[in-house]
């Protein structure tokens, strides 16, 4: 008996964790909650984008100043980082990701390719289904960030309105009937997507694994090396919002796995991941300077290891405690694709 | 010969050298990546009889593989986006030597070895520009870089020696970057090819689907003749079955039609045995496909998750969760249970 509770004791805890059911109707609550919060986070980029095209518009017919196009740019910035993390379904299938935001942009192609426009008459240069034709990364909001620096109008309308058709189709995408939302909802048999529901809250679990990992790069991006800092690729970092932007899907990963996962762990489980969240906001907050100067000065580099540091750690903590005690590692399947 | 041009010799051969002949190790048929119960990645050789030949622990998941066709040395590749490619000598677990693209690059998964096991070919994207290109690599000298060529597209995927001499390799047209990791980027845009090579690796012909069928990425290939087998993935509306599995005959490529409700929208592998039938995995919808190149004739049968596939012995052998499958026309599916979970390919050990 004795060497039985040894035995017992011995074997780790996950490895029974890892073999879990899933109980199916927490799964579908599970299920609901995550897609009602994944629909508030599109509404808001689809809302957001739309008042920035028509500030754009307003901007360029000389009826508000420059200052209320950057508030617009940056408030639409910090609701694209919350969807991030979706990089599968729609937002995989319209390629927005990159059309939206098209970063790091190792070679400038921003500045680039925005010479496209110069061939064309001022018709089309106000067109956003134009904008669609062009480069990638002339469609989405470093452009627009760009055509805002340079006063270029009637081009920054266009891309504002192409970014805002980009929140409109992705919200179509989701939600409308036979969207994405619905195969989510509807896994099972016949379901060309998601045969079971652990499949859809491994979907969601690994968003917000993925969404981690982005915000981990938004930050190691422009340090570079030592010697070699690359200040130039820190994101947005024309409007001074780097930070802001890792902070803000931190964030939003955070408050999606508390509404998605709040049904199968306990409460302490629940206040663990808040609380490693917050730490790793913390040691966000701990970097004084906007984040292209902090890389280029040796003594604020430290800080923003710190920072990417604590978010790695943030991944594994998550993983221990969704990823693995729910059973909802990524796997190993001849179907993961390729 | 002076001692420093014998001694760089000497090291230049070390690779292959210190490695067993795949005769040394019981002469596998197949290699294939898996997981085993401990969690450990391993690399795997299986007799034609299913049964496992060896397990060797190895440092990273593996996608497809390279095998040399004298040494038991394979060349397993990370999976997209991965910048790493391992030499191991599959027999005792040592890395004979690290490829490493991640200056400019990462690698698709896949690469073979020139027929004359000189060099190693290996299907790489440039970061800088996007395109694919073939990483050409010295198998005599240390695996060291000697060249690249393009490849004519971008996600190049599979490449093959062809019968008739020369190379084929599919572009699946989707773009990818280490910075989104596995994320699909390019889905509105995607432009998928067949290359054609010749032995040089200069691109000689290139096939593409009608311009409506953009969202078909080919990825896995494999011929029998002139004939090359083309095996795609789906990825418009997942709702909308599409056929995925495609003929390169006659300088076109022809959509096999029958495969449209069987598939899932998506085959894993494909192979061909040496009497003409290619084989195909389907491992979403759990389907073992075969067809013939002369009759053009379809078969299916269920094989739930089967994912690897090779040609053995003139008949398949496939992977399933946990099982080696043996597949023949003759004598019909058998299963060998392993216990490990398999992975996307297995590769046929083809001895010189």
């Amino acid at each position: 008996m004795k060497l039985l509770i040894l035995i017992s004791l011995l074997i780790p805890f996950n490895l029974f964790a890892q073999n879990a059911s899933i109980d199916i109707e927490l799964a579908d609550k599970s299920i609901e909650s995550s897609l009602a919060f994944i629909e508030e986070d599109i509404d808001r980029f689809r809302t957001r984008s739309e008042k920035l095209h028509e500030i754009s518009a307003l901007y360029c017919a000389g009826d508000i100043s420059a200052q209320e196009v950057r508030e617009a740019l940056i408030s639409t910035y910090r609701s694209w980082v919350r969807l991030d993390m979706y990089q599968f379904g729609p937002i995989e299938h319209l390629s927005a990701a990159l059309s939206v935001n098209f970063w790091p942009d190792k070679k400038s192609f921003v500045r680039r390719h925005i010479t496209q426009f110069d061939a064309v008459d001022d018709a089309q240069k106000s067109d956003p289904s134009y904008v669609r034709t062009l480069s990638a990364a002339v469609q989405g909001l470093p452009a627009a960030i760009y055509l805002w620096e340079m006063d270029k109008c009637p081009e920054l309308e266009a891309v504002s309105g192409n970014v805002a058709l980009y929140g409109q189709e992705i919200h179509d995408e989701w939600f409308k009937a036979d969207g994405w939302a619905d195969l989510m909802k509807n896994y099972g048999e016949g379901n060309p997507v998601y045969t079971n529901a652990k499949e859809v809250l491994v979907e969601i679990y690994s968003a917000a694994d993925f969404g981690l990992q982005r915000a981990a790069m938004r930050l190691e991006q422009p340090m570079g090396s030592f010697h070699n800092p690359l200040p130039n690729r820190a994101e947005a970092a024309d409007l001074g919002i780097s930070l802001e932007l890792v902070h803000e899907q931190i964030t939003a990963i955070t408050a999606l796995l508390e509404r998605s996962f709040n049904f199968q762990l306990a409460e302490n489980e629940l206040d663990r991941i808040r609380a490693i969240s917050i730490a790793t906001l913390e040691k966000l907050g701990a970097i004084t300077e906007p984040l292209d100067v902090a890389v280029a000065a040796p003594n604020q580099r430290i800080p923003v290891e710190n920072a990417i540091k604590s978010i790695k750690a943030t991944q594994l903590e998550f993983s221990n405690i969704i990823g693995t005690q729910l059973g909802l590692n990524a796997g190993f399947s001849p179907a993961d694709g390729d | 010969m002076h001692r420093r041009h014998f001694l760089k010799a000497f090291t230049a051969m070390s690779a292959l050298s210190a490695t067993p002949t795949w005769a040394a190790i019981g002469a596998p048929s197949v290699l294939g990546a898996a997981k085993n119960s401990y969690g450990d990645f391993v690399i795997c050789g299986i007799h034609a009889d299913g049964n496992i030949a060896f397990e060797t622990q190895v440092p990273m998941r593996g996608h497809g593989f390279a095998v040399h066709p004298t040494h038991a040395i394979a060349v397993a590749f990370a999976r997209r986006p991965g910048n790493i490619a391992l030499v191991i000598d599959v027999f005792s677990g040592k890395i004979r030597a690290t490829l490493d693209v991640s200056k400019d690059g990462h690698f698709y998964g896949h690469g073979i070895f020139t027929p004359d096991a000189r060099y190693l070919l290996t299907t790489e994207n440039h970061l800088h520009t996007s395109q694919g290109r073939v990483g050409i690599w010295d198998a005599q000298n240390d695996f060291k870089r000697v060249g690249e060529r393009p490849t004519g597209g971008i996600g190049p995927h599979e490449m093959i020696n062809l019968p008739m001499g020369g190379f084929a390799v599919a572009n699946g047209g989707i773009l990818t970057d280490p910075s989104s990791e596995r994320k699909k980027l390019n889905i509105q845009t995607m432009d998928s090819s067949i290359a054609i090579f010749d032995k040089d690796l200069n691109i000689q012909e290139q096939y593409r689907l009608p311009e409506k069928l953009h969202k078909l990425s080919m990825r896995h290939i494999a011929a029998w003749g002139h004939d090359i087998a083309i095996g795609m993935q789906w990825e418009g509306n997942p709702r909308e079955l599409m056929p995925v599995i495609g003929m390169l005959k006659n300088n076109q490529i022809e959509l096999v039609e029958d495969s449209r409700d069987i598939s899932g929208n998506y085959i894993g592998s494909v192979a061909v045995s040496s009497d003409g039938v290619f084989g195909f995995t389907a491992p979403k919808s759990g389907e073992f496909i075969s067809l013939h190149t002369e009759s053009k004739g379809l078969a299916s049968q269920q094989v739930a998750d089967i994912g690897g596939l090779a040609e053995i012995k003139n008949s398949f052998c496939g992977t399933a969760k946990g099982n080696v499958i043996l597949i023949s026309a003759e004598k019909g599916l058998k299963t060998i249970k392993t216990g490990l979970d398999w992975d996307n390919h297995l590769s046929v050990v083809k001895t010189m």
